[in-house]
């Protein structure tokens, strides 16, 4: 069932997020070939800056797509009107969760990486016209990784992925916390979005006090096991720890989320 | 034989107002049950705590003997008073919807029902006029082999022509085994297909009879006896 769910979670966002992309991508073309054209100009020219303008407030548009639809998919679909039809299936309320949280981080991570990837289309033709080829960028590459090794050992390499799953965790943290928020707000009667962003601030004020606790108390421990430690390791500790806690939001805020939908669903 | 639905004691409270207050009954499979009582009475509250919508702040409401969740959401088929269908969706999609979740959803039963209602399989719930839209969500729902179909005001938003549609449909869309709950305050339309009637008033059960017992105590009809009952 959740297979499903995540089926038709994808199926009622992609109609937004699949056009808003394309869009990104063919301004990036566009402003790629545009500023390689306005290579070696001194001033941009009307067209080239309009271009960019375009381009910036399409990609802010794309990465506030992602973010508002975490929250309206989550509000319409389950505490609005078509949660009627939604906490009447018979699926767990806790799938339900899952599948909105997973599809956003999907559609968040997509975002992301098509972001980098859109930078890449604009530097392409620029780099061509300065004469700068990929072989070339390739070599810079290759020889950043090598020093890396060098001065790191292999290690280093795992760094990129570490941090790339501590991303995709904390992610999926901060959907699971403006879940928990939504699904605390929807336990009034009225001024329902309003109560959802309080407890929002609430969840944040809290995590804010237990991480400088935890900084007090556990810094100088950590800072002791550590000491002699290799730099690499350290940063493999950093990313763990941090990675920890995100599981460790994760789990509590799916299960604030999970408690409420079970025990006070309030779909008036 | 349990009953397939069954309030003891229910109460529920929105902040400070009492909206059921000690709702007890019990009701047996195979028949139509008219929940009847004026706007504001609980009627729709009763419908979403027994399909898990809201929680009861005292008291029990069982299906089947079992409390509210996902496997009473297989034996129940809801009607809400309002429309929950997506917008992005096509009839189609709502179809492939109901399909994927329900086991005892049928196909071919509801592709029958949208070709008489002349609804193409292809066209857009977000092109669709209010009435369509309750047409729709009607034919899904029971287009469900359910033991137990909770109806929130089935015929409270379209036109009397619809009405006998909807009746019609409900009427030949159920077996025997299975339980209805009609809620509604337009009596007069539906009191020739009820059985059973709840009158529920300011959030309490003040009457639970057979529509014939009512017809030989009271010597009238379900309607006369509701517009005495809840006389302003």
């Amino acid at each position: 069932m959740l297979k499903n769910l995540i089926g038709y979670e994808f199926r009622a966002t992609r109609r937004v997020f699949l056009p808003a992309y394309l869009v990104l991508v063919v301004l990036s073309v566009l402003n790629g070939i545009s500023l390689g054209l306005s290579w070696n100009r001194d001033t941009l020219s009307l067209p080239t800056g309009l271009l960019i303008a375009v381009y910036v407030a399409v990609m802010m548009a794309v990465v506030g797509i992602s973010l508002a639809y975490m929250i309206v998919r989550y509000y319409r679909n389950l505490l609005g009107d078509e949660g009627y039809l939604m906490f009447t299936l018979p699926v767990r309320p806790s799938q339900l969760l899952w599948s909105k949280a997973i599809v956003s981080t999907v559609w968040m991570m997509i975002t992301t990486i098509l972001c980098c990837i859109s930078v890449f289309l604009i530097m392409t033709p620029v780099m061509i016209a300065g004469d700068i080829t990929l072989v070339q960028i390739w070599s810079d590459i290759q020889w950043t990784i090598s020093n890396a090794i060098a001065h790191y050992g292999a290690g280093v390499c795992l760094v990129p992925f570490e941090v790339i799953i501590a991303c995709i965790f904390g992610v999926l943290a901060f959907c699971m916390q403006v879940y928990a928020a939504l699904s605390l707000g929807q336990l009034a009667n009225r001024y329902r979005m309003g109560w959802s962003f309080a407890a929002y601030i609430g969840f944040s004020v809290v995590e804010q006090i237990i991480v400088s606790f935890a900084t007090n108390i556990l810094g100088n421990t950590i800072g002791e096991i550590t000491y002699g430690f290799s730099t690499i390791v350290q940063i493999h500790c950093g990313i763990g720890l941090i990675a920890l806690w995100t599981i460790v939001e994760i789990v509590v805020y799916f299960l604030i989320s999970n408690y409420l939908l079970n025990n006070k669903l309030n779909l008036q | 034989m349990t009953p397939i639905l069954q309030c003891t004691g229910l109460c529920k409270k929105f902040g400070k107002k009492t909206v059921l207050d000690n709702v007890s009954f019990a009701l047996e499979r195979g028949q139509i049950v008219g929940l009847l009582g004026p706007n504001g009475s609980g009627k729709s509250t009763l419908i979403k705590l027994a399909n898990g919508l809201l929680t009861p702040t005292e008291g029990d409401v069982t299906i089947d003997g079992e409390t509210p969740g996902i496997i009473t959401h297989a034996k129940v088929s809801y009607l809400p008073e309002r429309s929950y269908l997506s917008n992005w969706m096509t009839a189609n999609d709502l179809l492939n919807f109901f399909e994927s979740f329900y086991d005892n959803f049928n196909r071919e039963k509801a592709e029958d029902m949208l070709a008489r209602l002349q609804i193409a399989p292809e066209s857009d719930i977000k092109t669709m006029s209010k009435g369509t839209k309750e047409k729709v969500q009607l034919v899904m729902v029971m287009s469900r082999e359910a033991d137990l179909y909770l109806l929130d005001e089935p015929i409270g938003g379209v036109d009397p022509a619809a009405r006998d549609y909807i009746l019609d449909t409900i009427l030949t869309n159920y077996n025997e085994n299975s339980t209805i709950v009609l809620s509604t305050h337009l009596i007069a339309d539906i009191e020739k297909v009820l059985d059973d009637v709840l009158f529920l008033n300011q959030g309490e059960i003040v009457l639970h009879k057979s529509v014939d017992d009512i017809r030989a105590e009271h010597g009238k009809s379900v309607d006369a006896l509701f517009r005495e009952v809840f006389a302003c």
